[in-house]
């Protein structure tokens, strides 16, 4: 049996959701269908506000309703070090641990031919710009130790090695509390070849 | 390491089946295309995470039927039989949305009650030698099959070499991409800054983790060499110097011909064996700009350990050319052992030994070799499929268990 055009649409639309399958699709269009008037209207109103208004911020490219953003135009945050993190989930994240109170810089990416992202694709070169105008002194790379990762580390490396910039990238290893015995195989090994000395 | 019992659940030609193993020599009787190899394919899919013999996961899974599954219990240490330890594989396949042909697998991997999703933590668990006779092509075969082995051999001895070379893997499919897109885009003449600085830094990573993966199986081969040399001699009865040669890539997947083999200018010298990781390294570095115009055309990295070959020579001639078939078989038993005794030093203790109908390839004076070395490794559990009983001299039998395969079933079999 087929669903009466408004709905199917609907269900269309979040099926193009990622991680959500037709069936899932299906109970959540059920699920607006019994929701108040009033909480669907918010509902699709957050949706366009959402898309309207969060840009990626025209300084460091981390999503934001205002630009420059919030952390940029913090008068109270270092100036002269920049994080430099794949993705502005990585933005939230390391502002989550309140150690960092230097500027952030989106590279909105990796490197990675197979998806079809260049050094060209990101914000390296914004990135150069800023270090030179903002007088940074140092770079910090907070990227996945993947083989992308490493790539762009390398890429960005030499994009800022005619600089007086010091530029380090934050060790991997065993999360906290974290139990050796249950610790998989590859984390270990990378956290041994990352050991640092005490 | 000694495996206790193996359940399959459709897997293969088996439907229901529940096996167990005793200590010492396990011998498998039955007809061919009975399911006897698939047996031992389970047990090393156990150990490997793959089928040698499969090209996707899903012919695994019986006909018709949708789920299968793997599940073995074994002991670490054969003296100390406290501790039993369980491993099991579930595949499951769905079909895909929208396609009406295409399945996807999903495999659920338990080691003792923790569940994974991939096998990649399955290595180093169970741990086995298999030897068949689809080895001897380690002789005589292509080059693919001594990369595979000696990968194969090294993820199951150095974690570390598991993780390199699966890195490697990636950032070659990177590497081969990024040529791709540049010939696409007009070649080298049109190369922007950004594309010229892109190259060189996955031209980097790839020669540092290829000189890795590369110093790594040098090492392996140089500790292997003068064990594969005095099992060669005790077959043989001949004292034949046996040299390894290392190629580091040729432009065709089959490079030696008898012609040319001393004038390929990407061996490695006679010193092979010492040369740095940093000199491998700057090697594939000035491969790559060398044979630039060749991997634009053909738009892949030609050179690193992925094109890489082992050539093993007797008396400084290339078996694979020179030897006759008896040399070869000597020098793949030889290998096998040599394999069985570097597994073994990792272990402390020898690993579960799989030959799948391999004596009827061997005749008896290498049985025999074979044989004896079985007996030799008390501490070994060998599972062992053949055809005829009679292939078998009386006094390997001592002790042994027999089982017998018919059509997807096994039974053990009291007496014989
Ligand atoms: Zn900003």
């Amino acid at each position: 049996m087929q669903f009466t055009p408004p709905l199917a649409r609907l269900i269309e639309h979040f099926q193009k959701l990622p991680g959500i399958g037709p069936k899932s699709a299906q109970r959540m269009a059920f699920h607006v269908l019994k929701m108040s008037t009033q909480d669907v209207g918010e509902f699709a109103f957050a949706l366009v506000d959402c898309k309207e208004k969060v840009r990626n911020c025209s300084q460091c490219y981390h999503l934001s309703a205002s630009d420059p953003c919030e952390i940029c135009t913090n008068d109270r945050r270092d100036r002269s070090t920049i994080c430099v993190v794949a993705d502005a989930k990585d933005v939230i994240a390391l502002e989550r641990t309140r150690e960092y109170r230097g500027l952030y810089h989106v590279l909105t990416g990796l490197i990675s031919p197979l998806e079809g992202k260049g050094p060209d694709d990101l914000t390296i070169r914004d990135l150069l710009l800023r270090v030179q105008k903002l007088g940074v002194k140092e770079v910090i790379l907070a990227i996945n130790p993947t083989i992308e990762g490493d790539a762009t580390v390398l890429y960005v490396q030499g994009i800022l090695k005619s600089l007086p910039v010091s530029i380090t990238r934050i060790a991997f290893g065993l999360p906290v509390g974290a139990d050796l015995e249950y610790a998989d195989d590859i984390t270990l090994s990378r956290s041994l070849a990352g050991r640092r000395e005490v | 390491m000694l495996l206790k019992n193996l359940k399959l659940h459709n897997f293969r030609n088996y439907n229901e089946q529940d096996i167990e193993f005793k200590p010492g020599l396990n011998i498998i009787l039955g007809e061919n295309a009975q399911g006897k190899s698939n047996l031992l394919e389970a047990i090393e899919y156990i150990s490997t995470g793959k089928s040698y013999r499969a090209t996707h996961d899903t012919e695994l899974i019986s006909r018709s039927k949708n789920q299968a599954s793997i599940a073995v219990q074994y002991f670490i240490d054969w003296d100390n039989r406290s501790n039993l330890q369980n491993i099991s594989i579930d595949f499951k396949t769905t079909p895909v949305e929208g396609k009406t042909k295409s399945l996807k697998l999903e495999k659920k991997v338990k080691i003792n009650g923790a569940t994974y999703s991939t096998t990649r933590n399955l290595k180093g668990s169970l741990c086995v030698v298999s030897f068949k006779s689809e080895d001897l092509n380690l002789a005589r075969g292509g080059p693919k099959y001594r990369r595979d082995w000696i990968d194969n051999l090294l993820s199951s001895i150095d974690l570390g070499y598991r993780e390199t070379s699966n890195r490697y893997a990636k950032c070659i499919t990177q590497r081969n991409r990024l040529l791709k897109n540049i010939a696409e885009k007009g070649g080298r003449y049109n190369l922007s800054d950004s594309d010229k600085e892109q190259l060189r830094v996955w031209s980097r990573q790839a020669a540092s983790l290829g000189a890795k993966v590369t110093k790594e199986r040098l090492k392996l081969l140089d500790q292997m060499r003068p064990l594969i040399e005095s099992y060669q001699e005790k077959i043989s009865g001949k004292n034949e110097p046996i040299t390894v040669r290392y190629f580091q890539t040729s432009t065709e997947e089959d490079p030696e011909s008898p012609q040319n083999i001393d004038q390929q200018d990407d061996q490695l010298g006679p010193n092979w064996n010492e040369t740095s990781e940093s000199e491998l390294e700057s090697r594939l570095m000035s491969l790559y700009k060398s044979r630039f115009n060749e991997e634009l055309a053909r738009k892949q990295t030609l050179s690193g350990p992925h094109r890489d070959d082992i050539v093993f020579c007797l008396n400084d001639l290339p078996a694979k050319n020179y030897g006759s078939q008896g040399q070869t078989r000597t020098l793949v038993l030889s290998l096998k052992i040599a394999e069985l005794d570097l597994v073994s030093d990792h272990l402390h203790e020898p690993p579960i030994l799989l030959l799948d109908d391999v004596l009827a390839e061997l005749d008896l004076n290498r049985q025999n070799f074979l044989m004896q070395e079985v007996a030799n490794r008390k501490d070994m559990q060998t599972v062992i499929t053949t055809t005829h009983i009679d292939a078998f001299q009386k006094n390997w039998l001592n002790g042994a268990s027999f089982y017998e395969v018919s059509g997807g079933f096994i039974k053990e079999k009291i007496s014989c």
